[in-house]
């Protein structure tokens, strides 16, 4: 059975994705990467993101 | 107030500190890197090993939780601390600079510092704005009250802007029944219309008139107004 990757925080498959990065143990896309980095304290997406890792650091 | 605030301090620190311990003894986390590792790492990563990232970001999480104790003090919830370290260690990864001479550790740390920084200051800022439709407790019959419920406006200022604009109408129903040349005087030395107030002397000069003729032109306006208001009982 072939295992797909996702991107833990988009759910896009990253199956020809080279530059992703394990947060957590979980993939993060070269997309939400990008995103992230780009992204401010004040930005609604920046909370999305803040409240994800939470829920990883304390799963 | 004191022995509560000491009292606080001493839970928000006990706190911090089992959460660090627990992070630290935790074997999920593995230990940091050491400048030789971290070199060695960086080289693959150089070298085109997607892995190497993977491992400098797991390698450095520590940091960020060593980071987020420093900030114990501010009260701000830990847990909201720690992902915002994360974030900002992933900045660190994606922005570092081999070339620049400084370790990776270091570069990591001042980012993750930063973006805490950030936050704190975000919500610093939005402490002080406060939205009118914020709950500020509930009545009687516990109904939440919000502010924009119990502010408002004095009685008198919105009465005496109601007359006062009321008044105005009927002063202007008046003026537009003057004569032209009345009319003109009054509007140029009120500023009825433009608001611009002129002197009998500027009148008269834009008139071709003598500054006399403008003032009796003036008394005999505001003459014929009084009556006219007089006759309808004010």
């Amino acid at each position: 059975m072939q295992v797909r990757a996702m991107c833990g925080f988009c759910g896009r498959d990253i199956a020809d994705d080279a530059g992703h990065l394990l947060v957590l143990k979980q993939i993060m896309c070269s997309d939400c990467e990008r995103k992230l980095v780009g992204t401010a304290v004040d930005d609604d997406d920046y909370k999305i993101f803040m409240e994800k890792i939470k829920k990883l650091w304390f799963a | 107030m004191v022995p509560e605030f000491a009292a606080f301090a001493a839970i928000s620190l006990i706190n911090g500190l089992l959460l660090l311990v627990s992070y630290i003894t935790n074997n999920t986390f593995p230990q940091p890197l050491s400048e030789e590792e971290e070199a060695k790492y960086l080289e693959l990563l150089q070298k085109g090993e997607e892995n190497a990232r993977n491992v400098l970001a797991e390698r450095n999480l520590r940091l960020v939780a060593h980071i987020v104790k420093k900030f114990d003090s501010t009260g701000e919830d830990n847990d909201d601390l720690i992902s915002i370290g994360t974030i900002g260690l992933i900045k660190a990864i994606n922005t570092y600079n081999r070339n620049k001479g400084t370790r990776l550790a270091t570069y990591a740390a001042r980012c993750i510092e930063n973006e805490i920084l950030m936050h704190l200051r975000a919500i610093k800022k939005n402490r002080v704005e406060i939205s009118l439709y914020d709950s500020i407790g509930v009545d009687k019959e516990g109904n939440e009250i919000s502010l924009i419920d119990v502010l408002g406006t004095d009685a008198e200022v919105v009465t005496d802007l109601v007359e006062s604009n009321f008044e105005q109408r009927r002063l202007m129903e008046k003026v537009l029944r003057l004569n032209k040349r009345e009319k003109n005087v009054l509007e140029m030395r009120f500023g009825l219309f433009h608001g611009i107030k002129k002197t009998q002397k500027e009148i008269a000069r834009k008139l071709g008139i003598s500054r006399s003729y403008v003032s009796r032109i003036e008394k005999r306006a505001l003459s014929k107004l009084v009556k006219e208001f007089k006759a309808e009982g004010c």
